[in-house]
């Protein structure tokens, strides 16, 4: 499935729901599918900087697409990472890359993000782009 | 002085920011250990400066630059009777807290220390407090001492007896910790320090707003604190000396209204406490700071002071009622600060959830990192009470913590 199906797949599931405390319900239950992440990726260097709270973002290459480990001490990032991961995880470098994930604003999380969580969010996002760039071949 | 009753409802009419709805929900603000309110005039006041006398002072005749000089000294003389410092040369403006302890950490300690003397600060210091110091010991070769604390969150002062001694020169110190809201026994510590000779300093930002500050009868050699925590504006503060040894201190920053004669041979500089305020100063925020220091001095203190400290036992017994809330720091002796986390959840997460309900409170280290390592947690949520918050506000947060455990677990 592309990004952009995934997006739209995600916009549909969090359509679903009314208010914040539904949607954020989601991005919490979202959260706790997110695989348990080995303790050989918890180092200094796989910490996101930006996040009020621990993240940790690294990521594997299998020669076509990248494969993310993801981890925070907080549900609510937690759960945020996990549908990042959703949408770009298993994709190409080059996808990953030019994705817009127009999906953050459209499904309303990003309105209900304080500035400094939202400036959070898209660290995590850059991180997880620059892993992609990692893998891109000059 | 007021002597009546202290009404809170009217109290509350004063502070306009109060009468919001934030996320859809009235607003609950309990994040006074960042930064009070401001009462209505104190605005105005802001307001008045701008619109009639803004001008440059110190300098110039003219007629606004005159009124704007006599106000702001004018604004001196009222901190120095709020803290009761003797002499009005020993009150400074400086930009807050920070400034002032790092002005002492660069004047005094960069020009006095020597390799192998000590500076003692404690296990709960502000982060303003210890990276000055870190600082000048880098610079001079002296060493940081640390008074532990106990898990109480109170100062073990058997532990300060034995770290007090011959080497240290300075003993710098919180007499609120603005993570825990311990109040440490601060003249204690200090009759220590005073027996070895020792410099003594105390971070005094968030011991203000709760209750009457003396310098004399502290008998501190300085006392900083900031105007934003006590109803004033942010970017302006005070730093107090005994004049004896302001007028020993060289000046750390060098500009205008510092200096006595400027050639590019030799500078000769002002007396204190002009000498330490190099460049234009934060003119409206000292004037304003002391409208809030006004508002202050117009309360009942002793009503106010009662009515926090059942805004605190409220407060504490409530959130002991929800399973799984640890209260971090239970001294015996508290400023209406609580600190506390949840069982397995991340004060982030019920952070984030609070904010939804129009509760704003403090999630993080407060710019305490070693006392939340001391704890072993990455962090608490603090609610710190003004005179102006309720008990209906804390039920507020109460509900709204359940909510938060509901949708988290």
């Amino acid at each position: 499935m592309s990004i952009v199906a995934k997006e739209a797949e995600i916009i549909e599931e969090l359509d679903m729901f009314g208010d914040w405390q539904e949607k954020f319900g989601y991005v919490i239950d979202h959260g706790k599918g997110l695989p348990a992440m080995d303790d050989q990726y918890r180092i200094e260097e796989n910490i996101v900087h930006g996040c009020q709270n621990k993240v940790y973002i690294a990521s594997e290459f299998d020669g076509t697409h990248v494969h993310y480990v993801a981890d925070s001490e907080a549900q609510i990032p937690r759960g945020l990472l996990s549908i990042i991961m959703r949408v770009l995880g298993d994709e190409k470098p080059e996808d990953i890359l030019t994705a817009d994930l127009t999906f953050i604003d459209k499904t309303g999380i990003r309105d209900n993000l304080s500035m400094q969580r939202s400036n959070g969010l898209e660290a995590m996002i850059r991180r997880m782009k620059m892993e992609a760039a990692k893998y891109i071949k000059n | 002085m007021n002597t009546l009753p202290f009404d809170v409802e009217l109290v509350r009419r004063d502070f306009p920011i109060l009468h919001q709805e934030v996320n859809g929900n009235p607003l609950v603000y309990f994040d006074n250990g960042a930064t009070s309110q401001k009462p209505q005039q104190v605005i105005d006041a802001m307001v008045k400066y701008y619109s009639t006398y803004n001008a440059n002072i110190h300098r110039g005749v003219h007629h606004l630059s005159q009124l704007a000089t006599s106000a702001y000294e004018q604004a001196r003389e009222e901190i120095r009777a709020f803290l009761n410092a003797s002499k009005t040369e020993e009150i400074i403006f400086t930009s807050g807290t920070t400034d002032g302890i790092n002005l002492i950490a660069q004047s005094w300690g960069r020009n006095y220390l020597k390799p192998g003397d000590e500076i003692v600060v404690t296990a709960m210091e502000h982060h303003a407090n210890i990276v000055p110091w870190q600082l000048v010991c880098e610079q001079t070769g002296a060493v940081l001492k640390v008074i532990p604390m106990d898990t109480n969150g109170e100062l073990i002062l058997e532990e300060a007896r034995k770290l007090i001694g011959l080497r240290t020169r300075m003993v710098s110190i919180i007499q609120v910790s603005n993570a825990l809201g311990t109040i440490n026994p601060v003249r204690e510590i200090l009759a220590m320090a005073r027996e070895f000779g020792a410099m003594t300093l105390i971070d005094g930002a968030q011991a203000v707003p709760h209750f009457k500050v003396d310098v004399q009868e502290l008998d501190c050699d300085f006392y900083v604190f900031s105007a934003h925590k006590i109803l004033g504006p942010t970017g302006v503060g005070i730093l107090y000396g005994k004049q004896q040894l302001l007028d020993q201190l060289p000046p750390w920053k060098g500009g205008g209204d510092m200096i006595r004669t400027v050639t590019f041979e030799k500078t000769t500089y002002n007396d204190a406490p002009l000498r330490f305020e190099a460049g234009t100063p934060n003119i409206s925020g000292g004037i304003v700071m002391a409208e809030g220091i006004r508002y202050w001095n117009s309360l009942n203190h002793e009503a106010v002071q009662a009515y926090e400290k059942d805004l605190l036992q409220y407060g504490t017994n409530r959130l002991k009622e929800i399973e799984g809330v640890r209260i971090i720091g239970e001294a015996k002796e508290k400023v209406a600060v609580i600190s506390f986390i949840m069982e397995d959840l991340h004060p982030y997460d019920i952070g984030f959830i609070l904010d939804k309900k129009g509760i704003a409170l403090r999630t993080g280290h407060h710019c305490a990192q070693p006392v939340m390592d001391f704890f072993g947690i990455p962090g608490t949520l603090r609610a710190s009470f003004s005179f102006y918050n309720t008990q209906a506000e804390i039920d507020r947060m109460v509900d709204a913590i359940g909510l938060a455990k509901k949708m988290l677990q």
